[in-house]
């Protein structure tokens, strides 16, 4: 398992068990409640509240109900709470420093005088300034309290200080109490016998359109809007379900702080209300339960469902979101400060299950859902979603929060059915269906608002703006009509502004991209010409390029908008950063083509951070690219820093321009048009947006989708494959000998010299080359050479040169080199040669661990002799100017060979491969060469225009007239040699160099196969297409039918071998891998697939698009039939049964 | 790097749709209920109107039914008898018009609870192996003066189930008064505060034919039958326990303690107070203000010294309650405090203050 795979698996994995378990949770709750609600219902038919009401024996309770600018309402509500059936009963209401005229209307109202009273400290609180009780003995129960501003808490705390009796209840002042509320709320402190209830909770219902007189609720009406209508769902499923349970389980943690009922002595010695939250009602709850538990003191914290506190709740977004930032503020809080407790099997139910619940199910909940909602839009943007199963998942989600809601109303409507109306029921459920939708997101959101709050160390309460619950209030005015209006409208007006702002933003990135766009077209031309079809290469480049922007423009709009609704200067510095990293690295990867000519790909990825540094540093970062890059950063900074103040665009636009880049992203616009060339393989390449392709490239490398690929039939070209299932590849071994015909005998066993020319390409090698041949020796010597012109390399790259031609061996997914440590065991003619009494020496001028050439090397038996194997008196090539140099030049690893195999008596297999013709393309006696390359032009009797094209790349052409020369040098060298006469010298490239531009995709695997020998009865030239794998087979079948060669009978061959037709055809059907990801191109018969893309190549390789849907589904089936093998490949460690093995 | 594999949560689609189908046919059951569950009520709603209709009739004809007089039941409530819901439905009315009565009327509609043999229904309820039931079975028989159920009732009083032992502890009294409260000699239970009012309610304006019983219960093993004792003993006003009364302010138990000393506060002997204030130093706080509240009502300038000590108490609290009873036992009445040095310094001012303002309201 990788880990990308383990994270994905964990975090997929991880959500879908907490949602599990969230839901187990759920149903339990559910289940739990309906047991304890009925018990409460059915006790509760034995109580008689008359007699209770009646009784002297109750315990007295005094409530405490702070006020804070509650003017409009307070005398009213006083007035309510005057009339609540309860014999031992006071009111305090305490005024905390309300700015408004609450108290002067109290004292009018009730007729209230100052008192001296002695106020006994238990707990420290702001100071009181006068307590007034009223001259009206019809109001002896009350007491006003008038003090400085301390919050809730404090004004709660001195309360508690002044409140004469055991009990307190703790409520807010605008609530509507039932008249039994409290001789309900008292029962549960009189019923319990063995442990003391030190808190009780009541019910909250949401009286917002219930009609209210004199304090006194008349009618109970459901919510008209839909806000408080939610919230009266959400109030029925979390009090009526889930307290219900936790109050059966005796972990309740929470009592409301706008109705609960306290025993004070319990309060006092915990220290009364935190002052220091914004969750006072929890934490102290928490702290209560906390004290019991450490003083091992049995308690319990009791909760009854009756209806008996109404209030109104929020019916604006506003009001609503700060209630809810606060709401998680202080669970945070109180978690925090309880920490302790949490998992503590001290601390029993409370810390093993009520604390743990809290944390891991409210508290984390919003967090977990809010990231996941955020990686499911980074996944769905990288097509992670399987969105059948997102969608079932997603329907089952939603079915069962609706369901949730739907039993918490049918609890409701067995139970106290407050909604007696069956359309009032049914309106109900209609709210709960539309909540996932409309109101949960809000909630979530607001969540993490109040983490981030949190974070910030942000503790205020945030206004609780009322419109009232009196008839009074029935008609509100202008402003509160307009108010929730203007609530709904703040964070939508917040979207709007940020909208507009991401659309100046993604204009100014679109343009920056032009901007690439221009400076790279300018350099390109500069460098290669004006190349062919220009203005589609333009017109192509410029829709390819502004549709990324567009594409990806999706993701810092998305981040931008969410974060510009916490933080606008932090929204700002993401998008400008994010815009320069692309534009910069859009810019980085420009220059990269400017160099190699090919755009880079995933193949990045398949090199080692040793291997980049090696290309890098041979290329080199030019002044020019560097100087560039530091205007463009500056430019674009500017342009981000200007153009928002100039540019402001309408709200239409701006959603038009959003709305855009957002259908843009969904359509995948770029990777349509980045289909649209014009025509040219060079051209396509100019045109087409080197991220994009990067990022694909990327992308489709690291996660693209397992293939599921075809099983296809063998075909009569097909191998006879002896057991598919254990080892695909083997197969029974043709033994066609097609080279046998031109060589002679001899009894000696004869040498091989395997010369790879780096970057050795048929386009300006040998007669016909469309570029012209700069390789005179190579020409002359395919002359007197079986040679094949229309030869193919399996790679586009290095990477595949060795196992191709020495091993037929497939790709695996990166390379069979990438295999490394991991390669399985397998054929090839090295080590068949080794079984045959063969020296096997590979020579190479650089460091053979590029590309883990070393360890195929190893693997196989083969000595290597690379650059460490040098003595002082080889020269090396010339270094670039941070003093790179790949190694050894040519001419003098070919010498290395001589020097280190002359005298070898046993035959010999020498492997030589050439880096001379390698960019930087920096040579010995360079200029000489450069000389040779305008004699050769004069030679090819080239135009000025054709000179002046071809001078674009003098090095490129001059490193090959180098190597030519070395390969001409060695010849006749080694023809000094008493084992000439017995040596085969085999001549290819390792694929077409692509620093010089390319014509057709086919080009760059178009190489020279020369086989040279004095063994030779004749030369010959093929037409017929060959490719890299089919040496080996073809080499083996030749020395098995010449020189009785032990060879296996099974091979893993990809490779049929040589075709020796003399006039153009293809018999075989092979892959090719341009680059370590990518694995896209596979010719057959004279058909070449290109991803999706079919051409027929043509006698002198060239490709034309064809549309011929029968061919390329028989194409698409072969080369599925070969992928589908070719991904067993990593997980065997051998290719082949050890039965096999020569002995 | 090989390609993630992201095919995990291809569950089985079958997987879901089934989830899905389970999904709709339980939301579609819990909208049957709903609906269902309101259909029901409002025909039970309309038939209870009915029902009353009818039923009323006959209650209101039993009311003012004389001996000589039968109740006259139509066919049409013999034909709806049948009904076992039309039966509770019956009893319940029964019960609460019986509830809102007193006197002869009460006994007729006794007999015609008996008459319609609704006590069979009751009875049966009693042997109901749930609670609630069993519990309503209690309750109405009773209400309804069953003694004839007495024993199976009376072995309820010490029923594990706190509803059923309430309810059966409820209806003893109801049926036998104060007898009835010889289940305290075997309560094995605590009683709860709620039920100590329930019975204390039942009890109200009955009076006990001696005080043994009480003797005993006050030194019952069970803390709340000795609480439950002192309750009934203050508010029946039983003076001959006073000594038996204040053995109970050496118990342990907190509540014992505050209860007797309510008892000596309503029925004080000769040297109450004393006795009081020779228990402040063996107690806690909540017990040391009890005392200090209660020398208001049987205090006398005998404990005028020990109240001034007080005000030089640590807890200010304890201070202020001092101080208030002082002001009550002292002849100079709040001027008293107000001649103290310290009268002008904090707390003794606000305590002063406050105590001034209450006894001139």
């Amino acid at each position: 398992m990788t880990w990308q795979q383990f994270i994905f698996d964990l975090f997929t994995y991880g959500i879908l068990a907490y949602s599990l378990l969230l839901l187990t949770f759920y149903i339990s709750i559910a289940v739990y409640s309906i047991a304890e609600i009925r018990k409460h219902l059915r006790i509760n038919y034995f109580t008689d509240f008359r007699v209770l009401a009646a009784s002297d024996q109750l315990p007295g309770i005094s409530i405490v109900a702070p006020a804070y600018n509650e003017a409009a309402n307070i005398v009213e509500n006083v007035r309510s709470m005057l009339s609540i059936h309860y014999n031992k009963l006071e009111l305090i209401i305490i005024n905390d420093g309300s700015k408004d005229d609450s108290l002067q209307r109290l004292i009018k109202a009730y007729d209230l005088y100052k008192i001296n009273i002695f106020i006994n400290e238990k707990i420290p609180t702001k100071k009181v300034r006068g307590v007034y009780k009223s001259n009206n003995p019809v109001f002896h129960r009350l007491v006003i309290v008038d003090k400085e501003n301390g919050g809730k808490s404090d004004a709660l705390n001195v309360g508690i200080n002044i409140a004469r009796y055991g009990y307190f209840v703790c409520v807010d002042v605008d609530c509507v109490l039932e008249q039994d509320a409290l001789l309900k709320m008292i029962k549960p402190f009189l019923e319990e016998t063995k442990t003391r209830v030190i808190a009780s909770g009541g019910v909250i219902r949401i009286a917002n359109d219930c009609i209210i007189e004199n304090g006194k609720l008349i009618k109970i009406n459901l919510p008209k809007k839909y806000l408080p209508r939610i919230q009266t769902i959400e109030y029925i499923r979390a009090f009526l379900l889930g307290r219900m349970a936790w109050s059966r389980l005796n972990g309740l943690l929470l009592i409301s702080g706008a109705f609960g009922a306290f025993d004070k002595e319990i309060v006092i010695k915990c220290g009364g209300y935190s002052t220091d939250t914004v969750g006072e009602d929890m934490e102290l709850i928490v702290r209560m339960r906390r004290y019991m538990e450490e003083n091992k003191l049995p308690y319990k914290v009791n909760f009854i469902p009756d209806p008996l506190c109404w209030t109104e709740a929020p019916s604006d977004y506003k009001i609503l979101g700060r209630q809810r930032n606060r709401w998680t503020r202080g669970t945070i809080e109180t978690l925090w400060a309880h920490k302790k407790m949490f998992f503590n099997p001290r601390y029993g139910l409370l810390g093993m299950v009520s604390y743990p619940y809290w944390f891991f199910f409210e508290l984390l909940a919003p967090i977990i859902e809010f990231a996941g909602m955020a990686i499911f839009i980074f996944f769905t943007f990288l097509g992670f979603i399987h969105w059948p199963t997102f969608l079932a998942l997603l329907v089952c989600l939603l079915l069962f929060g609706f369901l949730y809601s739907v039993f918490a109303i049918l609890m409701e409507v067995l139970t106290y059915n407050q909604y007696k109306g069956r359309k009032d029921i049914f309106k109900l459920i209609g709210t709960a269906f539309l909540e996932p939708f409309l109101f949960h997101p809000f909630v979530v959101w607001s969540a993490i608002r109040g983490n981030i709050d949190y974070l910030r160390k942000k503790n205020t309460w945030g206004e609780m703006t009322r419109l009232g619950l009196s008839p009074n209030h029935s008609q509100p005015p202008v402003a509160a009509i307009i108010k929730p209006l203007s609530g709904h409208g703040w964070l939508l007006q917040k979207i709007i502004h940020a909208v507009k702002e991401a659309a100046v933003y993604v204009v100014i990135l679109l343009s920056s991209m032009l901007l690439v766009k221009i400076y790279e077209l300018i350099r390109d031309v500069g460098h290669f010409g004006v190349p062919k079809n220009f203005s589609d290469v333009i017109k192509f480049g410029i829709i390819n390029d502004l549709s990324f922007a567009l594409n990806i423009a999706i993701i810092p709009v998305t981040i931008f908008i969410l974060i510009f609704l916490l933080n606008k200067k932090i929204a700002r510095f993401f998008f400008v950063t994010f815009s320069l990293l692309l534009i910069v690295i859009h810019a980085a990867l420009a220059e990269y083509f400017l160099e190699t000519l090919v755009p880079l790909g995933a193949d990045l990825l398949g090199y080692s951070l040793a291997d980049i540094k090696q290309t890098v540093g041979a290329a080199g970062i030019s002044m020019t690219f560097i100087l560039s890059a530091a205007t463009m950063v500056a430019l674009i900074i500017s342009l981000f820093i200007i153009i928002p103040k100039k540019l402001k665009f309408n709200v239409r636009f701006s959603v038009v321009m959003i709305s855009v880049s957002v259908l843009a992203s969904i359509f995948s616009i770029a990777s349509i048009t980045n289909k649209w060339k014009p025509g040219q393989e060079f051209s396509n390449n100019i045109s087409l947006n080197k991220s994009y392709y990067f990022y694909n490239s990327c992308f489709r490398s690291l996660y693209g989708r397992k293939e599921k690929y075809l099983f296809v039939p063998a075909t009569e070209t097909a191998f006879e494959y002896v057991d598919e299932a254990h080892y695909p590849f083997l197969h029974k071994v043709d033994s066609t000998d097609v080279l046998s015909p031109f060589f002679n005998k001899k009894e000696a066993k004869p040498n091989i010299v395997f010369i790879v020319v780096e970057g050795l390409g048929r386009a300006f090698s040998n007669k016909d080359a469309y570029l012209g041949s700069f390789t005179p020796y190579l020409d002359s010597l395919s002359g007197k050479s079986l040679y094949w012109s229309n030869f193919l390399s399996s790679g586009g790259r290095t990477f595949a040169m060795l196992p191709s031609i020495f091993g037929s061996l497939p790709f695996s997914k990166n390379g069979f080199l990438e295999l490394g440590d991991q390669m399985p065991k397998h054929l090839s003619l090295l080590n068949i040669l080794k079984e045959n009494g063969y020296s096997t020496n590979f020579f190479y001028g650089g460091d053979a661990g590029f590309d883990n050439m070393d360890k195929f090397l190893t693997a196989n038996g083969t000595k290597i002799y690379d650059e460490k194997t040098f003595s002082a008196n080889y020269k090396k090539m010339p270094a670039t100017s941070n003093g790179f140099t790949w190694g050894y030049a040519d001419a003098e690893v070919l010498n290395r060979l001589n020097e280190a195999t002359a005298e070898m008596k046993t035959p010999t297999c020498n492997v030589v491969m050439t880096l001379s013709t390698h960019n930087p393309f920096l040579i010995n006696d360079q200029d000489k060469y450069r000389g040779f390359f305008e004699q050769r032009m004069k030679t090819l009797n080239f135009n000025e225009a054709e000179k002046t094209e071809h001078r674009r790349y003098t090095d490129q052409y001059a490193s090959i007239l180098y190597a030519d020369e070395a390969i001409r040098n060695f010849m006749n060298s080694y023809a000094s040699r008493d084992d000439f006469n017995n040596t085969i010298f085999i001549v290819t490239g390792d694929h077409r160099m692509p620093e010089i531009p390319m014509s057709t995709k086919i080009d760059r695997y178009h190489v020279p196969l020369i086989i040279y020998s004095p063994l030779l009865k004749r030369s010959e030239s093929f037409g017929a297409l060959s490719t890299h794998m089919d040496i080996t087979p073809s080499l083996l079948a030749l020395l098995k039918h010449q020189y009785n060669y032990k060879v296996p009978t099974m091979a893993t061959w990809l490779g049929k071998g040589l075709d020796t037709a003399r006039s153009f055809r293809n018999i075989h059907s092979y892959p090719f891998m341009q680059t370590k990801s990518d694995i896209e191109d596979y010719v057959m018969d004279e058909y070449m697939l290109h991803g999706d893309e079919l051409f027929k190549i043509s006698d002198n390789m060239n490709l034309d698009p064809v549309t011929d849907d029968k061919k390329k589904a028989m194409l698409k089936s072969a080369f599925a039939g070969f992928m589908q093998k070719n991904s067993t490949l990593a997980k065997t460690t051998s290719m082949f049964p050890d039965s096999l093995l020569i002995k | 790097m090989q390609a993630l594999n992201l095919t995990f949560l291809q569950i089985d689609t079958i997987v879901f749709i089934r989830a899905i189908y389970i999904f709709l046919v339980i939301l579609s059951a819990l909208f049957g209920i709903i609906l269902g569950f309101t259909i029901y009520k409002r025909r039970i709603e309309k038939n209870k109107k009915a029902w009353h209709q009818s039923l009323a009739g006959i209650i209101s004809q039993a009311i003012v039914l004389t001996e000589e007089e039968t109740i006259n039941i139509t066919d049409e409530i013999k034909k709806l008898l049948k009904k076992s819901i039309f039966r509770r439905y019956v009893i319940d009315e029964l019960i609460h018009a019986l509830k809102n009565l007193s006197g002869a009327s009460t006994l007729n509609l006794v007999h015609l609870y008996e008459i319609l043999e609704l006590n069979i229904d009751s009875f049966k309820k009693l042997h109901s192996k749930r609670w609630h039931i069993k519990a309503k079975g209690i309750q109405e028989l009773g209400i309804m003066n069953q003694k004839k159920y007495s024993r199976e009732i009376f072995r309820l009083t010490n029923h594990p189930n706190e509803l059923v032992r309430n309810e059966a502890q409820c209806s003893i009294i109801s049926l036998y008064g104060f007898s009835g409260l010889r289940f305290l000699n075997v309560a094995a239970y605590p009683i709860s505060k709620l039920q100590q009012i329930e019975l204390l309610n039942k009890l109200k304006g009955l009076k006990p034919k001696n005080s043994e019983g009480f003797k005993k219960w006050l030194q019952s093993s069970n803390e709340s039958v000795v609480i439950f004792s002192l309750k009934l003993a203050t508010s029946v006003n039983l003076h001959n326990l006073y000594d038996n009364v204040v053995n109970c302010l050496q118990s342990n138990c907190l509540e014992i303690k505050l209860n007797a000393l309510e008892y000596i506060k309503k029925i004080p002997g000769e040297n109450s107070a004393g006795i009081i204030v020779s228990h402040y130093f063996f107690n806690n706080k909540i017990f040391r203000l009890a005392i200090i509240d209660a020398l208001r009502d049987i205090g006398s300038e005998n404990e005028i010294s020990f109240l001034l000590s007080l005000l030089h108490d640590e807890d200010d609290e304890i201070k202020a309650a001092g101080a208030k009873s002082l002001s009550w036992l002292h002849p100079l009445g709040a001027d008293f405090l107000q001649a103290h040095s310290f009268a002008d310094q904090d707390p003794w001012k606000n305590i002063f203050l406050e105590i001034k303002n209450e006894r001139a309201a």
